[in-house]
């Protein structure tokens, strides 16, 4: 049996079957037990295991710092840049339902669909509230408005 | 004032302890708040809750609309809002199912807030010398 391990060439003796002889570059040949050549050569293969699982260990936890850090950037911003957009599109759409709404609803809270149709109607937000339990439309494509104010609630 | 005041709170001052119920109406499934809200008459509505509230309420199954709210700071954002019900303040028990009320959801507050709309059902005395908040039956 031979072959070559980083460079070394390893003989097993032609005496013994416990035994390897090393032929190193300098043509010295050294006696080993096969077994201690074994061990040897485990524990430097797992000590080189173990040395490159910890660094792509390391390398994975920076990824994931890195990754975490990207996705709290992209959610704040992302975030902002949503319920700004949603403003927008509800005043877009209220705009464009302007004559209908100030017409028919003036006052009243109304649920408005993001594709312009007005789902339900109330003399306040609470009745309002109540009636859209009611209706199954997917209440993330509804927002509600009161006729002739900017806002439903807050500080006025 | 000579009647006897139903909620009398004393500090801290001027919060009062309510325990606002979302209701699934299908399954009937509840969720329930018990949060000490800050008294703020300057918000016209009747409960304003932290953003973080709405995971409570979506897991329940219970639909939550955008809705325009005009913050203290004159800014307008896109809030959540849903039907909720005020069960209890400190003490005094509300006959089923309670108060109805409009429940608005956003940013991260503090505290939960009680706003005027929901304080004017009654009469309220702030009484800032002695730091007491009751609320009083109306006539």
């Amino acid at each position: 049996m031979s072959g070559v391990i980083s460079g070394t060439r390893i003989e097993r003796h032609k005496d013994s079957t416990a035994t390897v002889g090393f032929q190193v570059f300098t043509g010295t040949t050294i006696q080993m037990d096969l077994q201690e050549v074994i061990d040897r050569l485990v524990v430097a293969r797992l000590d080189d295991v173990y040395r490159r699982i910890e660094q792509f260990d390391q390398r994975l936890t920076n990824i994931e710092n890195e990754f975490e850090e990207l996705k709290m950037m992209i959610e704040a911003g992302g975030m902002k840049l949503s319920e700004e957009r949603k403003l927008k599109v509800q005043k877009d759409i209220c705009k464009r339902l302007s004559d209908l709404l100030t017409k028919n609803f003036m006052n009243k809270y109304v649920a408005i669909t993001y594709d312009g149709q007005i789902v339900a109607s109330a003399e306040t937000d609470i009745e309002l509230l109540k009636k859209l339990r009611e209706i199954t439309y997917p209440s993330d494509q509804i927002f509600l408005h009161k006729v002739g104010s900017t806002a439903v609630a807050g500080w006025l | 004032m000579s009647r006897i005041p139903f909620v009398q709170r004393g500090g801290p001052y001027p919060f009062l302890e309510v325990r606002i119920v979302v209701t699934r109406q299908d399954t009937g499934r509840r969720e329930v708040f018990t949060e000490n809200c800050k008294v703020d008459t300057g918000f016209y509505a009747d409960i304003f809750m932290p953003s973080h509230y709405q995971l409570a309420i979506s897991q329940l199954g219970v639909p939550l609309y955008d809705t325009p709210l005009i913050l203290a700071d004159g800014k307008e954002v896109s809030a959540k809002a849903c039907y909720a019900h005020v069960e209890k303040i400190d003490d005094h028990e509300f006959p089923a199912p309670g108060i109805d009320i409009a429940l608005f959801c956003h940013g991260n507050p503090k505290n939960p807030l009680l706003g005027l709309r929901l304080l004017n059902k009654w009469i309220a005395e702030l009484d800032g010398p002695r730091q007491i908040l009751s609320l009083f039956s109306p006539a």
